[in-house]
């Protein structure tokens, strides 16, 4: 089991039970207290992309980054062009990027069927949320999303979208024990921790369950493996130089995420922030699912 | 005579009374293999074992009691089910302490997993039995986060801490370590179900889940944790033949 497993699960056990407090202050704190940390560690964990990528010297950093900010830029043009492209797309790279990161540790080899696993992995995840906190998102979406049919189509048919991830998700674990991609202790582990993920969205808001598994079991997990491998190739020393590598592109893109806000506020624009917060992160997941994966086949 | 009869009444449709008698009869039998096994094991492992047939011991006694306070009342024998506890769960993590002592395991480790599993207990033992009329989530929250802390102190302890670095000395104990260390991940999972079950808990509020639903998943997973803890030491105790010799 990782560190990270561990705390999701020690934090879910603990906290689980908050769900049933009914008090319009705690709801309150939960949404300031989920969106700081969603936003901190979420934006973190792709704050070093530019080091994982290797590069080797200051043009080369410079002409990364110039990269990654087209690459996402462009993709915020696909939102205004068509919003529902956008949104699939988005879609299958986290479904792919939440998947690998969760189970390449477990399963390290790179070929196709591995890949294939992610992708069940993260469906079965996206699907658990949608079809999980299904009453909560209509009522967002009816505010905020009518411009995303794709968004409301899923919706309407996230039971649907649930049983088949599940069913391709179960028969591809399984196979991986039989293929002898993953061990079967891991098996179980992964069975426990779907389990865990399942009975959290399911009794949590949706905030408090998607921040659970976000920012502990998704981030957490990339920034220790991050650590891992930077410390171990000698690139940084101590958890506080890890920190201070984090900072400039955490600080960077949390500024830019407010004037994107200052400025959709100022000049009234009519997009709602919910909308406008999924835009932001799809643009940055985009590039951010590439370089993961070029690093995980690359430190693996 | 049928003063006796009267108590042995198992209603048929009450699978509840059922496990409370299938629970005290498997964890006697178990008592009595592990004191029998105790006598072809290994010096080492003697203790070890001894410990064992307690925890099954006592809990068969307790469970002795518990069913005909069930048959009798129908309700929730919460007060000897935390006595009974208060006694088998510290011996659970003293088995801990037993596995991984020659691998160097200090008596500082086994009085933090003893504190670890009484703060867990009393703490649930107040948010359950002291639980106002009629339910209070407040009340249930707080004793039930208190609780937790001291499950997942002994659930790290198990998985990374102490007890997990010294059990990698032998491949032998390392894995029945990591098997003890999947009953407390799952197995013991189980109780708080059964404490978020009482009124004003989070599942009694949640799902309308009562007391009497979860003498069934405690009697099931009473069984289950201690007699499988104690098939774990037995199975180390054994493993590789003949136990005199096996782990000279």
């Amino acid at each position: 089991m990782s560190k990270s497993s561990f705390i999701f699960i020690a934090t879910a056990f603990l906290t689980l039970p908050l769900a049933e407090i009914e008090s319009s202050f705690y709801t309150q704190v939960e949404v300031v207290f989920c969106l700081v940390l969603i936003a901190s560690f979420g934006i973190a964990h792709g704050a070093i992309d530019n080091h994982l990528y290797g590069f080797k010297n200051f043009l080369g950093n410079l002409r990364f980054i110039g990269v990654y900010i087209l690459v996402g830029a462009a993709f915020a043009g696909l939102w205004f062009i068509q919003a529902s492209l956008a949104f699939s797309i988005f879609m299958i790279i986290s479904a792919y990027h939440f998947g690998q990161s969760q189970l390449v540790e477990e399963i390290e080899d790179q070929s196709l069927f591995p890949r294939l696993v992610y992708s069940a992995w993260g469906s079965w995840l996206l699907s658990a949320f949608l079809f999980l906190n299904q009453e909560e998102l209509f009522a967002i979406s009816l505010n905020d999303f009518e411009r995303l049919p794709v968004f409301l189509w899923m919706l309407e048919n996230s039971f649907q979208l649930f049983l088949l991830s599940s069913g391709v998700l179960g028969i591809l674990l399984f196979l991986s024990v039989f293929m002898g991609f993953l061990l079967k202790s891991s098996l179980l582990l992964e069975l426990y921790q779907i389990a865990i993920i399942f009975i959290v969205f399911y009794f949590s808001s949706t905030l408090w369950g998607f921040t659970l598994y976000f920012v502990i079991l998704h981030s957490g997990r990339v920034l220790q493996q991050e650590y891992s491998y930077l410390a171990d190739g000698k690139r940084v020393h101590g958890v506080w130089g890890f920190i201070k590598l984090l900072s400039p592109f955490t600080i960077i893109s949390l500024v830019g995420l407010t004037i994107i806000v200052i400025f959709f506020a100022y000049f009234d624009l009519q997009y709602s922030y919910s909308l406008l917060a999924l835009v932001f992160i799809s643009c940055l997941t985009v590039p951010h699912s590439w370089v993961m994966d070029r690093f995980y086949q690359k430190s693996l | 005579m049928s003063t006796l009869l009267n108590v042995l009444e198992i209603p048929k449709d009450d699978p509840v009374a059922f496990t409370f008698f299938t629970g005290y009869m498997a964890m006697f039998a178990a008592s009595i293999f592990f004191f029998f096994e105790r006598g072809r094991a290994d010096g080492k492992w003697k203790l070890s074992l001894l410990v064992s047939g307690l925890i099954t011991g006592i809990a068969a006694v307790h469970y002795y009691y518990m069913r005909d306070y069930y048959v009798a009342t129908g309700e929730n024998p919460t007060a000897l089910r935390y006595i009974d506890w208060t006694l088998t769960v510290p011996l659970m993590c003293v088995e801990f302490y037993l596995l991984t002592k020659a691998a160097g395991a200090t008596k500082g480790l086994l009085w933090k997993l003893i504190i670890a599993s009484v703060w867990m207990l009393v703490f649930g033992y107040i948010g359950e039995a002291f639980n106002p009329e009629g339910g209070d989530t407040g009340h249930s929250v707080m004793y039930g986060f208190l609780s937790t802390l001291g499950y997942i102190y002994i659930l790290y302890t198990a998985w990374f801490g102490e007890v997990a670095k010294l059990s990698q000395h032998d491949a032998n104990v390392a894995k029945s370590v990591r098997i003890l260390a999947w009953f407390v991940l799952v197995g013991w999972a189980i109780y708080p179900i059964g404490y978020m079950c009482m009124p004003g808990g989070w599942l009694n509020t949640a799902l309308g889940w009562s007391s009497s639903n979860v003498d069934l998943f405690y009697n099931i997973a009473d069984a289950i944790n201690k007699i499988g803890f104690g098939l774990v030491v037995y199975s180390l105790a054994f493993s590789g033949g003949d136990s005199k010799t096996a782990n000279a």
